[in-house]
């Protein structure tokens, strides 16, 4: 009996950090990065070894900016994924930095099928308030050159960013759709304490309002449909069924195993993250040593977790589905919420899902169904 | 007079505040050692951590202390008062319980409208007033010029007043050896019948409800059969003692002493302030002079923010209730938020410390409406009806007219904000009485106002128009017909009973405008439009939308992180709480309290 299980690769290091980000990571250096891989590929093999049964169907390594990493600690690092254990790659994602994208075509060598590309905006004033260090030339140059490469080609654009409208929105999606069959379109969440945060509560950069936000969302959605792409979650849009299989996992609730400082893995229901320190791991605390923080579901927080995760899928789920695994009579546990939410949810053809004009009130929707 | 009279002393202080009452009252403590070091938190006599927070007395907390001079010893009352125009009625009371009063002014600040009305108030009991000029160690402080003010507003002798600084605890004996010097001894009989003033009242949860009092005539020992003499009631003393300035038994209290009566008084309401207690038999014939019964001014609806914490609430307000017998508590329901109860208050600050408490002591969450008055509604089949809630408020048919709570407003102010002060009192329906010029600098100026005028934001705007420098008292002063109505405010097309208001005919275009405005921003976007309409019997007057959410949604799972995305989830659910349902609509807990609060006028 095996299980598919993911596979995230976490890799903290950045050239530079951008404004907007809160995410874990750290100026690169040669010998901690080292250290670091070394550390990995031990977590990697007492994780799987703890879970022999694993075959691992999905990899993506992820940042940071894993696109920094030398050729040679890659190659060692996926070298090391192959040697210890079972994989049956159906999708293999490697995220690119445009400014650090000069090892593009190599990743192909190691199995890679996939590239995300961090494109972000293409109006270069936006892209230096948010501090990305590459042109907007840069990114479609990248863009190009994968889309020669890789049969998968993905794109990461924001919206909501400082002085953005609705044109550059179209803009950025009109000129990067010819190279990617894979569009994340997602709007910033900024927290305090991010350099970004800062100036926009200091009053120095101001936001678009939710509005302004909602209306690029719906401008870029339009534009997406109208060229064949289709959205399958919130922010994830895909042409001819090329979702992101990795994270498809994450709002499916199937297994992951996340190796690094700050990753997250979800095996046998219980959900572990590592500490976002780079000593702390360095020293050992991590999954690999059963040193990651678990958090034991209850049944309420696993069906909490299935409703608020499936709501972001275009889809929704399943009703029967949530019955069985939950042994509840969704309709009835539910009623006042659903009656609450009439306006924005969707229940029809024994299926739940929010209302197509109302992908963005998935956070106002999923509320609702917290445990008191 | 006996001669152990002669060795007491009993004063209290009066300031505006912040002018440092508290901070004097600790350091005469201190001097005196009637609290070790070990016990002194500062500001001592503020027993409520709200008193405390907020540098204000509400309770007054009397302290018994010993000060040696020219070799004998004095026994010294310090009553404390509180300072604010809720209270003047006790204040009025602890003042008569003492011969004198120290009067502290601010050597930065010079006098203001507090200030004149407790010196006013002491004058009137015949009080021996001391002028001491405080925060001389301030840079900006003019003592020369705060003494001449002393002299010019109130008409005292300031010339020997103490310059001191309760602060740097600079010239404090200067302070107490002109209490001995200045103040006069109690006079009073002991050997006549018993007459006792209650200046406080307070609930201990062993002995009961116990008097603080002042003993004018007569002494009084445990065992024996009191009666207080507005009702008659009698109980048997089980204890009486002095302010140490804990309790602590004495075996009698007599002519000129200060002290407490405990007589297993099961409610506060048995011991009112101002009461005069006597014997049983062989009392007094005529009470002291001056005890009125404590009427509420301001009312509002208090409910639990979670229903089903109605019983909690209850008991919280039946706790409060036991220490504070001017808070007047009746339940009522509302349509909008469910069971809670209509209480009166002395005024607005009365009504902000009565919540703090709820939420403070009793961990609880509340749901406030705006605080209106007691209305007299004379209806057209000759019964008159008293209306505390304004949503209880009859048909406009059946009404022949309303009457409203009147008060006299006595405002202090410099010249140049004459224009601006008078302008507001006109907007605020005021009815012009006098102006006086104290002196060059200073103007009182007197104006009948509806109490509803005041209540909300007056004191704000007085501020506001006068760049800080006019202050404001006032006293009730009966009842006069106005041309009221009720505005009603419909959420998403239903009346919402606890946001009804009572306005003037005239204001209701105005203030309906601006209540569906304020509540436009108030109520948080959601899934549907909610049109915020505000109507006077049925006919709308103004709407406002609060437009459907749109996006509502948190970023991606990077990295397969859901817990986190469920935490912010919860956080933001937390920060709903606070959020009533109102048929379809949720309504934050604020709007009911802040709906009057129109900041812009």
């Amino acid at each position: 009996m095996t299980t598919n299980r993911g596979l995230y690769i976490h890799i903290p290091f950045c050239s530079i950090k951008c404004a907007y980000c809160d995410f874990y990571s750290v100026a690169i250096d040669t010998d901690l990065v080292e250290r670091y891989a070394k550390e990995q590929k031990k977590e990697l093999s007492l994780v799987l070894s703890r879970y022999p049964q694993t075959v691992i169907d999905t990899i993506y390594i992820g940042g940071g900016t894993p696109s920094v990493l030398p050729i040679s600690i890659l190659e060692g690092i996926v070298g090391h994924i192959h040697k210890c254990a079972s994989v049956n790659i159906r999708e293999f994602t490697i995220e690119i930095n445009p400014c650090s994208s000069d090892n593009l075509a190599y990743y192909k060598s190691l199995g890679v099928n996939r590239v995300s590309i961090g494109v972000q905006t293409l109006n270069p004033q936006i892209l230096k308030i948010i501090g990305r260090s590459h042109t907007p030339g840069q990114a479609l140059d990248a863009l190009e050159r994968a889309a020669g490469i890789y049969p998968n080609v993905s794109a990461d654009l924001m919206l909501g960013l400082p002085g953005q409208n609705v044109e550059d929105v179209g803009c950025a999606l009109n000129k990067v759709m010819p190279f990617v069959n894979h569009i994340s379109q997602y709007m910033l969440k900024l927290s305090d304490d991010t350099p970004m945060g800062r100036a926009v509560n200091g009053g120095s950069i101001a936001l678009p309002d939710d509005d302004a936000s909602a209306d690029m969302y719906d401008a870029g959605y339009s534009i997406m449909r109208q060229n064949g792409y289709a959205r399958y979650e919130i922010s994830n849009f895909c042409k001819d069924k090329n979702y992101s299989l990795h994270n498809l996992k994450y709002w499916n609730r199937e297994d992951y195993i996340g190796i690094g400082a700050s990753a997250h893995s979800f095996i046998e229901g219980v959900r572990y993250e590592n500490p976002s320190d780079l000593t702390s791991y360095l020293g050992g605390n991590h999954l690999g040593n059963g040193k990651a923080n678990s958090i034991i579901l209850s049944k309420g927080d696993a069906l909490f977790e299935y409703i608020m995760l499936k709501l972001r899928l275009e889809d929704g789920f399943s009703i029967d589905e949530i019955n069985g695994l939950f042994g509840i009579d969704f309709l009835a546990r539910y009623d006042m919420e659903i009656k609450s939410l009439c306006g924005i949810l969707e229940v029809s053809g024994g299926r739940v899902k929010m209302k197509k004009d109302k992908m963005l009130l998935e956070s106002y929707a999923a509320r609702r169904f917290l445990p008191d | 007079m006996e001669d152990r009279q002669k060795f007491i002393r009993n004063f209290c202080i009066v300031a505006h505040i912040d002018h440092g009452k508290s901070t004097l009252a600790d350091r005469i403590i201190e001097k005196t050692g009637a609290v070790s070091e070990r016990e002194m938190k500062s500001q001592i006599l503020d027993d409520m951590d709200i008193e405390r927070e907020r540098g204000i007395t509400i309770k007054l907390t009397p302290v018994r202390m010993f000060y040696k001079y020219e070799g004998k010893e004095y026994t010294f009352n310090l009553i404390d008062t509180p300072g604010h125009v809720d209270f003047t009625y006790e204040v009025s009371r602890s003042l008569a319980a003492c011969e004198g009063a120290l009067l502290v002014v601010d050597a930065t600040q010079g006098i203001e409208a507090q200030t004149l009305t407790n010196v006013y108030l002491a004058l009137d009991n015949n009080l021996e007033i001391l002028p001491v000029i405080n925060k001389i160690d301030l840079p900006s402080a003019d003592p020369e010029a705060t003494r001449k003010e002393i002299e010019d507003v109130i008409g005292l002798d300031a010339s020997e007043a103490p310059l001191i600084s309760a602060k740097e605890g600079l010239n404090i004996e200067e302070v107490l050896n002109q209490i001995i010097e200045k103040i006069p001894p109690p006079s009073g009989n002991p050997n006549a019948p018993l007459k006792a003033l209650i200046f406080d009242s307070v609930y201990d949860n062993y002995k009961g409800a116990i008097c603080n009092i002042r003993i004018v005539d007569g002494s009084v020992s445990a065992g024996q059969r009191i009666k207080m003499m507005s009702t008659g009631k009698e109980f048997e003393v089980t204890e009486v003692g002095v302010f140490a300035p804990n309790m602590k038994p004495v075996d009698s209290l007599s002519a000129g002493e200060v002290g407490y009566i405990a007589a297993s008084i099961k409610n506060v309401k048995d011991t009112a302030v101002g009461d005069t207690i006597t014997h049983a038999v062989g009392g007094a014939i005529e009470p002291l002079q001056g005890y009125k019964k404590v009427q509420p001014m301001v009312f509002a609806g208090i409910y639990p923010a979670d229903g089903s914490r109605y019983n909690e609430l209850r008991d919280a307000l039946d706790k409060l209730n036991l220490n504070d017998a001017a808070l007047v508590v009746e339940p009522e329901s509302s349509g909008a938020l469910g069971f809670g109860f209509r209480c009166g208050f002395l005024g607005l600050l009365h009504m902000e410390i009565i919540e703090e408490r709820l939420e403070r002591e009793f961990d609880l969450d509340l749901v406030t409406t705006a605080p209106s008055v007691s209305y007299k509604v004379y209806k057209t089949n000759g019964e008159m009806v008293v209306v505390e809630n304004p949503s209880k408020l009859p048909s406009p048919a059946l009404i022949e007219k309303i009457e409203e709570p009147m008060v006299k407003a006595f405002i202090y102010t410099p010249p140049e904000y004459v224009g601006a002060v008078m302008e507001l009192c006109q907007q605020k329906r005021g009815i012009y009485e006098n102006l006086t010029y104290l002196e060059s600098t200073r103007v009182k100026i007197e104006y009948i106002i509806p109490l509803a005028e005041i209540i909300y934001d007056f004191f704000d705007a007085l501020k506001s128009r006068s760049r800080g420098y006019a202050s404001l008292d006032y006293e009730p002063c009966g009842y006069a017909e106005g041309d009221l109505v009720k505005l009603d405010i419909l959420l998403n097309g239903d009346v919402c009973d606890a946001l009804s208001v009572i306005v003037h005919r005239d204001h209701a275009y105005a203030t309906g405008r601006r209540m569906a405005e304020k509540l436009k921003d108030i109520i948080p976007r959601q899934q549907f439009e909610i049109p915020v309409q505000a109507a006077i019997g049925g006919k709308v007057i103004a709407r406002e939308t609060v437009k459907a959410v749109r996006k509502d949604v948190l970023a991606k799972c990077y990295g397969g992180d859901i817990t986190r995305k469920k935490k912010l989830l919860e956080k933001q659910k937390e920060g709903k709480k606070r959020m009533r349902q109102i048929g379809s609509v949720e309504v934050p807990s604020e709007a009911f309290m802040s709906i009057l609060k129109l900041d812009d006028n």
